[in-house]
This record gives structure tokens, sequence and C-alpha cells, in this order.
């Protein structure tokens, strides 16, 4: 395996005077699934369009396969892109959808033939050849879109937020089968979404983006459980992460978080701040439980959702909301009161002002 | 109120709705179809019978009109102007509006706004109104009672109509399939070619008609710029019949109404849908 | 990394050159259109103003002499009485057209079977030049043998001589041309009642709204944008109005329907004063202007919806 199959190199992107990514430095391997996920207007699409070649760069670079594609077309990075609103040629049929661009490369007929067959039979689109988008199913359409990449035999996928126009059932099952077929061809995707489930289950790599900045990026999990900022803690997860603003402490010899109205969360002992240093405690709500009263932080619940397979909370705990998902299910009601006992083993601790993790000892 | 009468009510609710909306459709059909009837009625009757009978239908109804213009002396000619002029103003405009109608829907460019109003603002200038200064400059530069004045002036009256219906159709599809098209290897041309016009192909097709209605129409242009008997075209030429035709001839001058105007709604009807469509759909304007 | 970023600044000639035509293609692609549009357009319109102020003598040599055309054409007897036709004209073809359409349109809404066919044939007099269209009208306003003098005699009526007397010939005009501009009208306003969801006339009904109160608070208020437009096209049709008259009666009887754009034909063309006729062309030039532009304030762009759409 070389290196890293897609380097960029403090890429950065202007829009007149406007900078909408500020130095993306990032480096992935070959075969991988990387996953571009963070909040509309983050930049994700931008990086994207640019790997494509859609958008110019500003400066840095970008390289695919070793070779610098800054001022190569779209045509010959040797990549495909299947779009949001997939962008099926609608006076075309679906094989002709699939021809184009082997037609535009003007490769032979037997050769264009026979990619056509084995992206459609990889698809599952025999029967769906003759026809034209407008005939097909969201779904179809969106397996059309793939089948269009892979006729190209690209050496990078590239996928725009692809599953966004599908209902909530057909987005699931269009996950699995894009995961399956990429573990099946095993070319290197990176894929854009806005989804934190679908970063999650399809990624290999997530990488999450604020603002025009990497904020971590690294396997789904490593993100979940240590997220290296307060923004990629509130991100990843869902419900999301507890997040608490308060004062540092002491009760006795432990140190506390104050955080108002008479109300003290436990901190780990390992705690470097010191008294009076304003922090940010944040605790995934898996890890809060209901104790028996007067165990832990008095609340008032506001509302179940009873999932099914598990039980989210929503409790007023003074000014704050905890938000609670027990696996179990619960026999609580809108109003209440109950107590609850947060894991400190597994609180995340954030400077205030920066976000940035704070180490325990 | 409806459910208190029921079935009777009911009937006069539909009695009432039908009067509604026959009466007016009814005055649409005659109120669009009579001129055009009377003409027609008019070609098949014999000299005298338009003049002096009270009749509605032509009481032998013959075809000699028809044959009489068809004969008549530079007809050909008319019609082959006519045709001609018609076939080129429709086509150059059309090529050179839909440049002008991708540059427009697919760049970001300075003075766009500007250049944009620039093609458009013409639209509201009465064509009448340009003779004048039209007949000095095309005078001055030896055109007229050439083709070429009549090819120059309508294809830079049909231009910012052609544009302003196609930069509407290239403007809605999505900026996506460009960049799809872009992506597996087309170079402007053949995304021009063969993504955007077979898309946008009603807006063409629209524009087109428009193109050739206004050309195979026009007359004030013609009128100041043409004046040789050879150069005319035929609604100048009709327009002209009015001084040489006596009563006796209105057969005739029906015919010759008839016969301008069929080719152009030979054409509209062959492609009314689309055109129709796209007016309703706001596309024309 | 075999490219350093030194080698990314450093474009080769090549790459400047392309970069360049990138650059220019939109220009490229619009400028065609624009030198036809203004050169032979712009040119128009310029050039006019430019012959109002000059006077052309037999030998065609031009004098400057300011507004010594305009003065005359404005204290020229002839000229004001063509321009208050003209502003009769205008104003009944506007009014007559567009209630004619807004019925049109309405029907063609409201039509139950056949609605494509009614909606096509409705728009063929679009396709009637004005000329024919005129010539048709003739005959079927003439005194003996027209149409319409056939229908009233067949009543007892009288019939009279259409086009010889003055304030009929004029009706005539008018009539025709409504009849040559109100399809595209309709069509347009059919347009508009068509984007109107029906929903809206489901929960008006539940408000207890009827017939004509639906009419005026509902439908007309959301398809001003295309009553707007529709305007525009009717009363720029009537300012131009030129084939239609002069093959219809050619200003006659007694100048009753010698409006502006046959009054400068016949100046310019006719006299041979371009000088004056290109003053009879600013004043229909600003008129049309001033009535779009009033139009497109009023109906079109004063559309709160059409604000936040761009």
């Amino acid at each position: 395996m070389s290196a890293s199959f897609v380097e960029f190199h403090d890429l950065r992107k202007s829009f007149g005077a406007v900078e909408v990514l500020h130095g993306i430095e990032l480096a992935v391997q070959q075969h991988a699934f990387v996953v571009l996920v963070g909040p509309s207007g983050c930049g994700k699409s931008t990086l994207l369009r640019m790997i494509a070649g859609l958008e110019s760069i500003t400066s840095g670079f970008i390289s695919i396969g070793g070779r610098v594609v800054n001022r190569i077309p779209a045509k010959d990075r040797g990549i495909a892109m299947v779009f949001q609103s997939y962008a099926l040629y609608p006076h075309m049929t679906v094989r002709e959808n699939l021809a184009f661009s082997l037609e535009m490369a003007k490769i032979k007929k037997d050769v264009m033939k026979a990619r056509i067959e084995r992206a459609a039979g990889i698809l599952h689109l025999e029967p769906l050849l003759e026809r034209f988008p407008a005939q097909l199913s969201g779904g179809q359409r969106q397996r059309v879109a793939m089948g269009r990449a892979l006729v190209r035999e690209p050496e990078l996928f590239l996928f725009d937020e692809p599953l966004s126009n599908l209902d909530a059932k057909l987005r699931v099952e269009m996950r699995v089968e894009i995961k399956a077929l990429h573990q099946r061809l095993e070319s290197t995707t990176i894929y854009v979404t806005h989804d934190q489930v679908e970063a999650m289950t399809m990624a290999d790599l997530v990488v999450v983006m604020n603002d025009g900045r990497i904020e971590q990026s690294g396997p789904p999990l490593d993100l979940y459980d240590n997220p290296a900022t307060m923004f990629v803690a509130g991100f990843l997860g869902s419900p999301a992460m507890n997040l608490i603003k308060g004062t540092v402490a002491t009760d006795g010899s432990a140190p506390v978080l104050d955080v108002g109205d008479g109300l003290q969360l436990p901190l780990p002992a390992g705690i470097r701040e010191k008294p009076g240093a304003e922090i940010v405690y944040g605790l995934r709500p898996e890890h809060v439980s209901i104790g028996p009263p007067g165990s832990g932080l008095p609340a008032t619940i506001t509302l179940v959702e009873a999932a099914g397979w598990e039980t989210h909370l929503y409790a007023d705990m003074g000014q704050h909301v905890a938000r609670i998902v027990s696996a179990e299910r619960l026999n609580v009601a809108h109003g209440d009161h109950v107590s609850l006992v947060p894991d400190v083993s597994c609180a995340h601790l954030f400077d205030a002002t920066t976000g940035a993790r704070l180490s325990i000892d | 109120m409806r459910e208190r009468g029921g079935l009777i009510d009911g009937l006069h609710y539909r009695l009432g709705r039908s009067v509604l909306i026959g009466v007016p459709l009814a005055i649409l059909v005659i109120w669009t179809t009579i001129p055009i009837v009377w003409a027609v009625l008019a070609s098949f009757k014999d000299p005298l019978e338009i003049y002096e009978s009270n009749t509605l239908l032509p009481a032998n109804p013959s075809l000699d009109a028809y044959k009489t213009v068809l004969s008549m002396r530079g007809f050909d000619q008319w019609l082959f102007n006519s045709v001609f002029v018609t076939v080129v103003a429709t086509i150059v405009p059309l090529a050179i509006s839909i440049l002008a109608a991708y540059g427009f829907s697919r760049y970001a460019f300075r003075f766009r706004h500007i250049l944009l109003l620039l093609y458009l603002v013409p639209r509201i200038i009465p064509r009448v109104s340009l003779i004048v200064p039209l007949n000095n400059l095309m005078s001055d530069l030896g055109l007229v009672n050439t083709y070429w004045v009549l090819f120059i002036t309508y294809t830079a009256s049909a231009i910012p109509l052609a544009t302003w219906i196609l930069v509407g159709f290239f403007g809605s599809i999505p900026k996506e399939i460009e960049e799809s098209a872009t992506i597996d290897g087309a170079n402007m041309w053949n995304r021009l070619r063969r993504v955007i016009l077979p898309i946008a192909w009603p807006g063409v097709v629209t524009a087109g008609v428009l193109c050739i209605r206004e050309a195979w129409n026009e007359f004030a242009f013609v009128l100041a710029l043409i004046n040789e008997t050879d150069m005319r075209t035929l609604p100048y030429q009709l327009y002209m019949l009015k001084d040489s035709m006596g009563v006796q001839d209105y057969a005739v001058y029906n015919a010759f109404t008839i016969l301008t105007v069929l080719p152009l709604l030979i054409v509209y009807l062959l492609l009314e849908r689309r055109v129709v469509d796209s007016i309703v759909s706001g596309a024309v304007k | 990394m075999s490219t350093t970023r030194h080698d990314l600044d450093v474009l080769t000639a090549g790459e400047r050159a392309s970069e360049f035509v990138k650059l220019l293609a939109p220009y490229i692609l619009v400028i065609p259109g624009l030198a036809f549009v203004l050169g032979v357009l712009g040119y128009a319109v310029v050039g006019g103003v430019g012959l109002s102020l000059n006077e052309t003598d037999m030998f065609l040599n031009q004098t400057f002499v300011g507004l010594k055309n305009y003065v005359s054409i404005f204290e020229d007897p002839r000229f004001q009485s063509s321009l208050w036709k003209t502003i009769v004209f205008v104003v009944s073809s506007i009014a007559l057209g567009i209630v004619m359409s807004m019925v049109f349109a309405l029907t063609l809404y409201h039509v139950g079977f056949g609605r494509r066919f009614f909606r096509g044939l409705s728009l063929v007099p679009y396709f009637v030049s004005g000329i024919a269209a005129a010539v048709m009208f003739r005959f079927i306003f003439t005194t003996s043998g027209g149409f319409v003098n056939y229908i009233l005699e067949s009543f007892g009526l009288p019939a009279p001589s259409w086009l010889g007397d003055p304030i009929l010939a004029f009706i005539v005009a008018v009539l025709a041309n409504c009849w040559f501009m109100v399809p595209f009208a309709t069509l347009i306003l059919l347009g508009g009642l068509q984007t109107i969801d029906r929903d809206i006339y489901e929960a008006a009904k539940l408000d207890g709204a009827t017939g004509l109160k639906t009419f005026f608070r509902i439908t007309l208020p959301l398809i001003k944008p295309m009553m707007g437009v529709s305007l525009i096209w009717v009363s720029y049709i009537s300012f131009s109005t030129f084939d239609i008259i002069l093959a219809l009666t050619a200003g006659g009887p007694l100048r009753a329907t010698e409006l502006i754009s046959v009054y400068m034909y016949e100046i310019a063309f006719l006299q041979l004063d371009f000088g004056q006729g290109s003053v009879l062309m600013v004043v229909l030039l600003t008129f049309n202007t001033v009535l779009s532009l009033v139009y497109l304030k009023f109906f079109v762009l004063n559309d709160r919806r059409y604000k936040t759409a761009t």
C-alpha cells in the first residue's frame, strides 16, 4: 500500500474576499472510505468539488495517486462523482446515461458494452437499461447515478450527500448497499454528508469539518470516544452529548463543577484545572442513569421518547436540560422528579473558551 | 346551501356553470375563427357573389381564386422571398441567441446584468418607431432593396426575444447536470449540443417558432426598407393588393390572404403543444 | 511529492492562454448578439434622436436645428389630434383587451372538455400577420357582403357603413387590434391562473368567500405579475399598431384613425421629412417606455414575492 492516495496540503479556497477553506491538511489511504461530515456551510461540499475539479483551488494543492491535480481538468483526474440530485441526463435512457462518459472518452464500442454490462450487473440495473430517469424510483435513480460513476472505472469515487433525497427507509438500504459496494470494489471513496449516522456507520475515516477547518479526523469510534473538541463532541452522537458549562470548585478534597442553582457535578480526580477555571463538562446521554432518590442530581422529567429499543429522556436540571438514553424501558413520566447519576469515568472536559479537550491525569 | 335543495339545486348549479363557461367559450371560438373562416368562404365564392348576394356559404365553391393567385406574376418570387428571409432570420438569430443564452445562464461575469438588460430592453421598443432612422442608415450603407437589410434587421429584432426565452429554459436546467457532463469529459461544445440543447429543446422550438412568426409576418421594416416589386415579401404584397384590386377580385384578394397566413399556421399547428405550453408556463414574456 | 509549491504558482504559456479563454468565454458567447442588438436597434434609437434634432433638405443634407422639429410638431394640429386619437386608441384597446383576455383566460381555465384544443385555437390570431388580420376585418365589416352587416340585416337591423364612418371605423380598428393581441395576453393570464394552488380556493370557500369575491380578493392579487406582463404586451402592441391601421383604414376616413405611427410614416416616407418623423419616433418610444416601466414597477417588481425570489 502506498503512503497515501489522496493528499491535501494547505488547501485554501476563497470566493471573492471571503475565505471558506482555511488550510486543509489531510491524507487518505488507498481503498479507504472517508466521510467528510459537518453542518451545512462548513466547506465539505466545496472541498469535494475541488477534488472533482469543479471548483478552482485558490492555494495549496491536491494530489491524487501521487499526481498533483490542481491544473488537471475534471475528466482527467480519474474520479467519478455521484451528486445529491443524481444529475442524471433526463433525455437519455439509463444505458445512454452510462455510455455518455465512455463516448466522450472515445472508448471502443465493445469495451463500452462490456463496461456498461458489468456496472449494470453489479447494481442490478439490467431491467432498467432502456428506461428514462423520469420512469425510475428514487432508489433506482440513485443506483443509476452510481452506475454512471462505476463505468468510468475511477480510482476515486466522490459522493456528495447522495442519500439526502431519499426517504428514511430507503436511505438505510442504500447506505448498506454503498458500503457493500465499497467492500467489494475496494475503490477509494470520499463521501460528503451532514448526517452523523452515515458518517459513523460507513466510514473508515471520519473527517469532521466546521467553519472551513478540519476539527478532527480519525476512525469513527475514536472520534466518538475521544472527541478532540467540544464541536466534535456535540456533533457526533444522537441524542447529542450533554455539555454543561460551569466553574471548577472543591467539595472537601474532591473536585466538583459548580453549574449554578446550587448544583454540583463530581469531576474526575485527575483534573488539572485549578478551582475557579471555567470548563465545559461533557457526558454522553448513555452515561447518565437514574438512581435511587437522593443519590444524585435532582431533575424533573420533561419528555419521554420511547423508541422501542431504547428510551430517551429529557429532564430539567436547574437551568440545564439533561439528555438521558437508557437501554431499558424506564417507568417514568412527564413531571416525575428523579435523581440523575453521571458516570464520572466517562466524562469529557473541554476548555470553555477554546473548546479544546482537557486532558486528565 | 346546495345540500338543502339536493338534486334540483345540483342541476341548477350545473346548468348555471355550463352557461357561465359555455357562453364565453362560444364567444371565444366565434371571435377567434370568424375573420379567418369568412376569408376562406369568400375565397371560394364567385367574384360577384361576395359583393351582391347575401349568402353565408359560397353557392358554387371553386378554387379559381387560388389558381389565379398561384399563377399571379411575381407570386413565386414573393413566396420565395418570404421563405428565404424567414429561414435565414430564424436560423441565424436562434444560433446567436443559443450562444448568448448559454453565456448568460451559465457564467457569472462582470457586466452580466447590464449586458442582459441591453439585450432585453429593446423588446419594449416599438418596431415601427425605428423605421425612419433605419431607413436612413440602410440607405447610407447601400443596403436598401437587398436581402441583407431584411436579414440584419429581422435578426436584430428576433435576438432579444429568443435570448430571453432561452435564458429561462437554460437557467432551469440544474447546474449539477452540466457539472456531471464536465466530469464525464464533455467540453463546452459537447455539453451544449448533447446535454443542454436536448433538455431545453421545447424552449428552442418555441423560440424558433416565434422567430419564424416575427420574420414571416413582419411589415414595418420591409415597407420602409424595400421598394422594388421583386423584393417584396408576402405581407407587403398583400398590403399592395389594396390599390391594385377592384371589387371583382375580392375572392382572389381573400385567397391571397389565406395563402400568406396558411404556411405559418401549419408551422404553428405542428408545434402547437410546445408553443402553448411555453407561453402558459410563463417562459415567454 | 515530486511537485513543489513553487511549480504550481508558475503557469505555462499554454495554461495562461487557456485561463484567459476561460475568462473571456462568456463575453465571446454574448457579444455577437449584442453587436446586432446595439448595432441595429441601439443605433436606430440614437440615430433617430439625432435625426429629430436635424433638418433634412431635399438633397438629404442635414443641418442641426436643435428642438425646432419638436416645436413645430407639437404646434401641428394634425399631430395634436393624432396624439389624442392614439391615447384614446391605446386606452380603449387596453381596457377592452385586458377584460377580454381575463374572461377568455378564466373560460379556458374552467372549461371541462377539450381544454388543449381550445387553448391551441385561442392562440391562432397571434400567428396571423397584422396585414392579413386587417384585410380579414375589412371583409367582415364591408358594407355590402360583410359578415357583420349580413347578420344585422338578417335581423332586420340597419347596415351601417362601418369603415366609412369615422367613429365606427375607429371602433373597428380597436376590435381588429384586440383580435390580434388578446390571444397572447389570454395565455399569459391563463398561465397565472394555473399557478394558483387549488387548495387556496378550497380554503377561501371554507372562509365563506363566493364567486366574485374570490376573484377580486384571491385570484386577481395572485396573478398580479402576469397581469403586469399582459398589460405591457397589450399597450406595447397598441402603441406600435401600424400595419393593422395602414391596411384597414390607412388612417381614414377623414383621418379618424390616423395614429401617431401612421402619421409618422406619412411624414417621413411620403413627405420625406425625416426630422419631424423622428420626433414622432421619440414620442412613441417615450410613451411606450414610460408606460412599460410604470407597469413593471406596479405589477411585477413591487410584488414582494419577486423581491424575495431574487
